[in-house]
């Protein structure tokens, strides 16, 4: 009998032998370039863990001041080499910064106000959250502190990125640097960012997981053009809940829902159709953020810190201009970069590292980029805060690690290993635990699994949130773009060590992959396409759920090697984090509040993506829901065996169901495609998710092969449009994304200003389609992009603009 | 590999060798014998890749499904782009069934598109066949496959995608021809232009 797999491996044969017939003898043009070598990712060079992790630099502001005089025209925000003042660049900056758009009335606000008042006027509506040093403080929710501006050039750079590379790499950078500057944000702190673009190329930057205006919130086609700027104003504010019964309300009833608090953000390149190109250059970084109760959780040493001296920022309150003290702060070769041990927030033991993978050329020491079929861009050199396989000395004690997955198409599994079973695993293989104990194969090895060798760390938050109680660990699934939060105490780890002994530690990533589709179940066999069916394990129950185990890699790819140095500190002096521990609640989504259903599904269509049989179309709303309202959202993947990491910008969202068909995994049917596989058996999963998990918060929700992820998310504050999309970047690029655009229909103080009221667009068939433009009243000359709160692309241009009539013929550039 | 000479002499001398370019994404498009519609053979890389803009495509003349409408999409993107790339943008449409589509049956299926001639003054539109193995490596080198080797081998269920991009500074970009037209306008000129006011329609005002 013919068995599946044979049919397949047939055909892949065919069509590989047809490639390597059709080749050609060298030409001027066949310089052999590098590709991605899926023997090579676990392949470590000789010069493995000789260099030290590098933390990239925290940028100093360019000026702190207070709304009114960083308003003056004379004023020079950015520097006194750049005479634009506020506001003025080419792309300009969020309205918000000036004006109250009309639905902020809800809130107490008055839109009618000057631009001087308005921004007291909503210091005074948005509410005030408790000190964490003193319970006798309040903080406004909104502008607190003065106002932070920075300014940041994106331009090009040179940066090594491997040792055996003859020359640096061309890469882009935030501010010149790879990966962009570190930024600190207080909640409660506005802050304005000038990007100047001096690439080849339009960028647009996203704040990712944060809470931002439209204009700044890095919308595909809100560019900052080649040799233009844009402001991007970060507000830094949370959301507002509606709670008339709180003593804290405000006279509106609302009260700042403290459990959005931000922590670890990163803000990357989201330009149209070039996203995954410029982020493999280079085009990423960490943007921090620190919350009251962060920081009550740092001072009180709960989370690993220096206690209230890693709750200090030397110049929240004013910029510092004596010179001394400058040059006190300022690294020495970076000017307008701390120096690491003045930086705000000082912590040295807060480690972010952003973990990436990139194939590159050794000959030229660049980077080959490729599509890959836009199946998603795969490299063989893992680069941990742009270092390939560095080292890490550690003190013995608790250190907070957290872990960016800021690959274009890679899904890490990463563990913790003591050097001893790394070195097992490494030279003998791990036997993935569905192996056949029998077989005389694996017994003649020596079986034992990851779980058993690898060390335990606390989980404390995903995405940008810290969770709502710390939870025990022994790996971590991390897909494109999302976070782990994670505390390590290498006291637990290595408590025999004495004065002057080291132990080592090695941060492996397990998860066989080998191309864009996703982590497949055997990495070596071509043959069978078949990819892992979901991106955590499941334990059979009587309702139908088989036991499924995410398969790893027999041999670990080590991506870093922690030393651990000395002694165990005193517990008493270390952060007292431990499993359970209490960090962020948040409130769940009640059923009630959920005032609308949408469907979208995540498919691959006519060798592209689709989202609901559709291309995105960057002018339609494809849902608008309700300002202040929630929705539950059904993620659907649709077939083909693909992972898709499903990021909705503007707030987090919460898992309420992961469902799959583990039938569907099955189904090879050679007349029905398999973007168009039915899933029509779907069981329950979310039970074996643990509750923190669940409710998350996330931003980024990994959807398996046939699974339906119903997620639950608010929309507030910001009326859109922003995105929601697939961030395996490839498959971004190929516009797998839809708009959703937050619209004022409905007014909570009943009987108010609000006179066109209308009711929720709720689609019939559960698909959108796009047609979805409630609030607009003609298709056709008020788009999304356009609407009056809204900006084209290109200020003062329209589309049809770029037709003939403006551009005459180039004449023919001599090159 | 150790660094040639120069480099090394570059590093004693404490000054930083300039990078060398590197490996273009264009350079990985196959640089195979073609023959177009008007019977001219030549190497696709070594015409095409040469500091032009280029729009490519994949079709077979008797496709029922969706290359009607892409090629008719294609026609009408010429006469859009054709004010604004002139002579240095190029079309390209490879034929997947090479062995049927000779270069005598894709000059009359340009015939319908007006593709027939060369002397039209602007973008030039090239439908190319050649050997099987060629033309399935080059489609291949320029991302034209399915993962799913079903899907791939099933030249029905082929993709509707335009790759476009720019040889010259080498950025690149994929859409599906069913997007809206000034959609598809907007992202070639984007992607594959050469100039400010030929990628964004608006004049570069000096300044930030």
């Amino acid at each position: 009998m013919v068995n599946r797999r044979d049919v397949l491996k047939s055909v892949t044969t065919v069509a590989v032998g047809g490639t390597v017939s059709a080749q050609e003898p060298l030409g001027p043009f066949d310089r052999p370039t590098a590709r991605f070598d899926k023997a090579l990712q676990s392949r470590l060079p000789s010069w493995a863990f000789t260099q030290c992790l590098k933390f990239p630099l925290v940028p100093r502001p360019t000026a702190v001041d207070s709304h009114d005089s960083l308003n003056d025209s004379d004023r020079r925000p950015f520097g006194s080499l750049d005479p634009i003042p506020m506001g003025q660049s080419f792309h300009g900056i969020a309205r918000e910064w000036g004006e109250t758009p009309e639905h902020w009335r809800e809130f107490g606000c008055d839109p009618n106000f000057p631009e001087a008042e308005t921004w007291k006027d909503k210091c005074e509506h948005f509410g005030q959250i408790d000190s964490h040093s003193d319970v006798t403080k309040k903080i406004h929710n909104w502008g607190h502190f003065p106002i932070k501006c920075y300014k940041i050039p994106i331009r090009e750079t040179e940066v090594t990125l491997r040792r055996d590379a003859v020359y640096p790499a061309r890469m882009y950078g935030y501010a010149g640097m790879v990966p962009g500057p570190t930024f600190k944000f207080r909640l409660g702190q506005p802050v304005v960012v000038r990007y100047e673009n001096h690439l080849e190329t339009e960028v647009s930057v996203h704040l990712h997981g944060g809470h931002s205006p439209s204009h700044s919130d890095g919308f595909p086609s809100f560019y900052v053009l080649q040799g233009k700027a844009r402001d991007y104003f970060y507000p830094n504010i949370l959301p507002l809940k509606y709670q008339p019964q709180d003593p804290n309300a405000n006279e509106a009833g609302y009260v700042v829902d403290l459990g959005e608090s931000q922590s670890t953000m990163w803000y990357h390149d989201h330009g149209m159709d070039a996203t995954a190109y410029n982020v493999s250059k280079g085009l990423a970084g960490f943007a921090l953020c620190f919350g009251e109760r962060e920081l009550g959780l740092i001072a009180q040493k709960i989370l690993p810190g220096l206690g209230p001296e890693s709750c200090n920022d030397p110049e929240q309150d004013c910029l510092e201009t004596d010179p001394a003290k400058v040059s006190e702060l300022e690294d020495p070769e970076h000017p307008g970069f701390y120096r690491r041990d003045k930086e705000p927030y000082r912590n040295p033991y807060d480690i972010p590292i952003v973990l990436q993978d990139k194939v590159i050329d050794l000959a030229t020491g660049q980077i080959a980029y490729d599509g890959t079929g836009h199946n998603g861009y795969l490299g063989d050199t893992f680069l941990l805060n742009g270092v390939a396989w560095p080292f890490l000395d550690v003190e013995n004690r608790k250190y907070r690690f957290r872990f960016l997955n800021g690959s274009n198409a890679r899904i890490y599994r990463l563990r913790l290993l003591p050097e001893q079973e790394y070195h097992r695993a490494r030279d003998q293989g791990i036997d993935a635990p569905g192996a056949d104990p029998e077989d005389a194969e694996v017994a003649a090895r020596r079986p034992h699994r990851y779980d058993e060798t690898s060390s335990p760390f606390l989980r404390i938050g995903k995405d940008s949130w810290l969770w709502a109680k710390a939870s025990q660990r022994r790996s971590v699934l991390l897909a494109m773009a999302n976070r782990a939060d994670l505390v390590v105490d290498f006291k637990r780890l290595a408590p025999d060590l004495k004065a002057g002994e080291t132990a080592v530690f090695y941060l492996v990533n397990t998860m066989p992959q080998a191309d864009g589709r996703g982590p497949k179940l055997k990495l070596d066999d071509a043959g069978d396409p078949r990819v892992l069916p979901l991106p955590f394990n499941t334990i059979a129950t009587p309702d139908g759920v088989p036991t499924t185990t995410v398969a790893e890699l027999k041999r670990p790819i080590a991506l870093m090697k922690i030393v651990v140095h000395g002694p165990p500190i005193d517990p008493s002096d270390d952060a007292c984090v431990e499993d359970g521990t209490e960090l962020n609640p948040h409130d769940a989504i009640e059923d009630h509040e959920v005032e609308v259903v949408r469907e979208f599904i995540f498919e691959r269509g006519k060798g592209a993506w689709q989202i609901n049989g559709r291309f995105y179309d960057p002018t339609i709303a494809n849902a608008t829901p309700s300002l202040g309202s929630a929705e539950e959202w059904i993620l659907r993947n649709g077939g083909g065996g693909w992972w898709h990491p499903i990021h909705i910008h503007l707030e987090s969202h919460q898992l309420i169901s992961y469902q799959k068909d583990f039938g569907a995994d099955e189904i090879i049917d050679p007349e029905e495609p398999p973007a168009r596989t039915q899933l029509t058996n779907l069981v329950q999963l979310v039970d074996q998710i643990e509750p923190i998990e669940q409710r998350g918060l996330h931003d980024t929700q990994v959807l398996g092969p046939n699974t339906v992820a119903r997620i639950r998310m608010r929309f507030r504050t910001w009326n859109g449009p922003f995105v929601f999309h697939c961030h395996n970047l490839e498959h971004e690029d190929m516009r797998m994304m839809f708009n959703f655009e937050p619209v004022h229909r409905i007014g909570r103080n009943s009987g108010g200003w609000h006179d066109n009221r209308k009711p929720a667009n709720i689609a019939p068939d559960a698909r959108t389609h796009g047609n979805d433009v409630t609030l607009q009243d003609s298709t056709e000359v008020q788009r999304i992009g356009e609407l009056p709160w809204e900006y084209p692309a290109v200020p003062a241009t329209r589309l049809e603009d770029a037709g003939e009539e403006l551009i005459r013929p180039r004449p023919e550039p001599t090159h | 590999m150790p660094p040639p000479l120069l480099v090394r002499r570059a590093f004693l001398r404490g000054v930083a060798p300039t990078p060398p370019a590197g490996p273009r994404i264009c350079d990985r498009y196959a640089d195979v014998p073609v023959i177009d519609q008007f019977g001219d053979r030549f190497r696709f890389r070594r015409r095409f890749v040469d500091g032009r803009a280029l729009v490519v495509n994949t079709i077979y003349t008797v496709c029922r499904g969706t290359c009607p409408t892409t090629v008719a999409t294609m026609n009408s993107l010429r006469d859009r782009l054709t004010p604004i790339f002139g002579g240095r943008m190029t079309f390209v449409s490879v034929s997947l069934d090479p062995r049927n589509d000779t270069p005598a049956v894709l000059l009359n299926y340009a015939r319908i598109y007006g593709a027939h001639r060369r002397d039209r003054n602007g973008i030039e539109w090239h439908f190319l066949t050649g050997r099987g193995p060629d033309i399935d490596a080059l489609r291949r080198s320029l991302n034209f496959f399915d993962l799913d080797p079903r899907v791939d081998s099933d030249i029905s269920q082929h993709g509707t995608l335009l790759l476009f991009g720019n040889t010259r500074n080498d950025r690149w970009a994929a859409l599906p021809a069913e997007l809206r037209e000034p959609l598809l306008v907007e992202a070639i000129c984007r992607v594959a232009g050469f100039t400010f006011e030929q990628k964004y329609g608006i004049a570069d005002e000096a300044g930030f």
